[in-house]
């Protein structure tokens, strides 16, 4: 039986023009970028990959993607790690401290990201970190790993306990059970929050824009100082770019995890 | 049975007590580190909210109540903090009355048209908002955009879009949207088809079934979509920076050209504050709301 909740016709129509919408200004960015004039142009005269060619040899754009890349593996690794410690936390540790904690570890989720950059450009100030690798690999940390707590925390919660307690009475230390029993069996969870810290450490502009210095600057970062003065076919080469290898990383997560619950989590305020 | 249980729980209860030591570095560890890079940044910058703007020394010490109060009385600084909540609440109805009719259609879908409304309408979130910003860059920059050549190349004059409420709008609409449409669905999916069904085959318009049985039944979901959608507007930053510019400067955008170029710390502080605080409401009013709701429909059930 078909479901006309929507009155039909109507519904369909307008809402094929709003994902049209949505999807069109991605689409002509791809589309210029393929342009063989010097200035964008649309419908692209000609086809050329020299766009892609010029970013590549683009020695801002290859130290900003190599900035981008060591800041994003290093803090989605850590994020990672201090997720498991959080979820352990949280699920076996916390006794009556879970709510106080949950609400600690989620916290720069609900704080908005425009203000803990601007905290953090002050403290690091006065820290002297400010333009330090060190200094965004401590930003982007913070910042996905409430989302590394959530997951790690979900796959924890699935995961079943007797198993655990069938090692203590084996006589496994603490140790021998979070390193050989635990750890093996929230594995997927744990490398889905690296993957998700990774890509949002590697799309996030602001707190870069913030903390970063003329030495390290993220691909996000130069892309910004550069969408002020031009608007290029080279630069949308970049931003291309930029979207293949996101959704790349999304298919792996998708094919893997499955998408849905990750945005699920990632909307929750 | 019941014996094994009970050894179990002994055993595990004692490896428990005897951890508990040890475990503690694990909880203190993760608490030293928040504290450290996340509550003391934003603790330093509250404080920096009352100390004194100084032009020459950044700022000095003397306590003041200048900086927050000029948020509301400075009229230029009070013009925009309510620019900023005027464009997120526009922001939040558009995005409902779109999200209705997506999330209306997301619903209806099956097999392979679901899964591609679902990706185009989650593809927002998943690209990088300066990716995003440059998308829209490319069509609506002033002079070498593609609207503004297709404008010129027709004899007219191209709509100014970019630099103007408008084009912040967009941007807003366009990044958040998204919350909108996951809200309204996960409320949709909930409702009981049968109920649509039997308005319409006693006779209900589509706009009597809507504002009767759809509207009431996804309340819920569209309130929390619309507090998302106003908290998340409200401190944006990128897009009102990049399709605004100075001319449409909104609290975020505002804070950081103080901080960044005017160097008036302080007066940044202020206003970051501020903008969490509109942020935390908003988010406080959400859980409220979702709580109370929650206890009522466990009354119902229960």
């Amino acid at each position: 039986m078909r479901d006309r909740s929507g009155g039909g016709i109507v519904v369909r129509g307008a809402t094929y023009i709003v994902l049209a919408g949505i999807i069109a200004p991605v689409l002509l960015m791809f589309a210029v970028s393929f342009t063989e004039t010097k200035y964008i142009a649309f419908p692209p005269k000609g086809f050329t990959w020299q766009w892609y060619r010029a970013a590549v040899n683009d020695p801002e754009f290859v130290s900003g993607l190599s900035i981008s890349a060591r800041v994003a593996v290093i803090s989605s690794l850590l994020s990672a790690a201090l997720g498991i410690m959080g979820g352990l936390t949280l699920t076996r540790y916390a006794g009556r401290f879970e709510r106080p904690l949950t609400v600690l570890f989620i916290a720069p989720l609900t704080i908005p990201i425009i203000v803990y950059s601007l905290g953090l450009l002050f403290f690091f100030s006065s820290l002297g970190l400010v333009r330090s690798l060190l200094g965004l690999i401590i930003g982007h940390t913070v910042m996905t790993f409430p989302y590394s707590v959530r997951m790690v925390t979900a796959a924890l919660g699935r995961m079943a306990r007797e198993v655990e307690r069938a090692a203590a009475v084996l006589g496994a230390t603490p140790w021998q059970r979070t390193l050989r029993v635990t750890l093996p069996t929230i594995r997927p969870g744990v490398v889905a929050a690296m993957l998700f810290s990774f890509l949002i450490s590697l799309s996030n502009v602001t707190i870069a824009l913030f903390i970063s210095g003329a030495r390290t600057q993220t691909l996000p970062v130069i892309m910004f100082q550069r969408a002020k003065h031009e608007v290029s076919p080279e630069m949308a080469a970049m931003a291309s770019a930029m979207v293949v290898m996101t959704f790349a990383l999304m298919l792996v997560l998708e094919r893997r995890y499955g998408i849905y619950e990750f945005l699920e989590r990632r909307r929750g305020a | 049975m019941d014996a094994l249980e009970r050894h179990l729980t002994q055993v595990t209860s004692a490896v428990r007590v005897r951890g508990a030591l040890q475990r503690g570095w694990l909880p203190a560890l993760l608490v030293a580190f928040l504290l450290a890079f996340f509550v003391a940044p934003i603790g330093q910058m509250a404080l920096y909210g009352f100390y004194t703007y100084h032009p020459f020394r950044l700022m000095d010490r003397d306590i003041t109540l200048t900086n927050y109060l000029a948020i509301v009385r400075d009229p230029y600084i009070s013009g925009i903090l309510i620019r900023t909540l005027r464009l997120a609440a526009i922001a939040t109805l558009l995005s409902a009355g779109l999200g209705y009719i997506v999330a209306t259609r997301m619903r209806q879908a099956r097999g392979l048209e679901k899964m591609v409304l679902a990706l185009i309408v989650l593809s927002p979130l998943m690209i990088s908002p300066i990716v995003l910003a440059y998308a829209w860059l490319v069509i609506l920059a002033p002079n070498t955009g593609l609207m503004s050549s297709a404008f010129k190349a027709l004899g007219l004059t191209p709509p100014r879009i970019m630099f103007t409420e408008y084009g912040v709008l967009l941007g807003l609409v366009y990044s958040y949207m998204v919350f909108m449409v996951l809200s309204l669905h996960a409320a949709l999916e909930n409702i009981d088809l049968s109920l649509i069904r039997a308005a319409q085959t006693l006779g209900a318009s589509p706009r009597v079934v809507f504002s009767r049985i759809i509207l009431p039944l996804s309340l819920p979901g569209l309130v929390s979509g619309s507090l998302l959608v106003f908290a998340v507007s409200s401190s944006s930053f990128l897009m009102p920076l990049i399709l605004g510019g100075r001319q449409i400067p909104v609290l975020a955008t505002y804070a950081y050209d103080l901080a960044s170029f005017v160097l008036n710390w302080p007066a940044a502080s202020a206003i970051a504050i501020s903008l969490a605080l509109v942020t935390l409401v908003t988010v406080v009013a959400y859980t409220t709301w979702i709580n109370a709701l929650q206890r009522r429909l466990g009354v119902l059930e229960g």
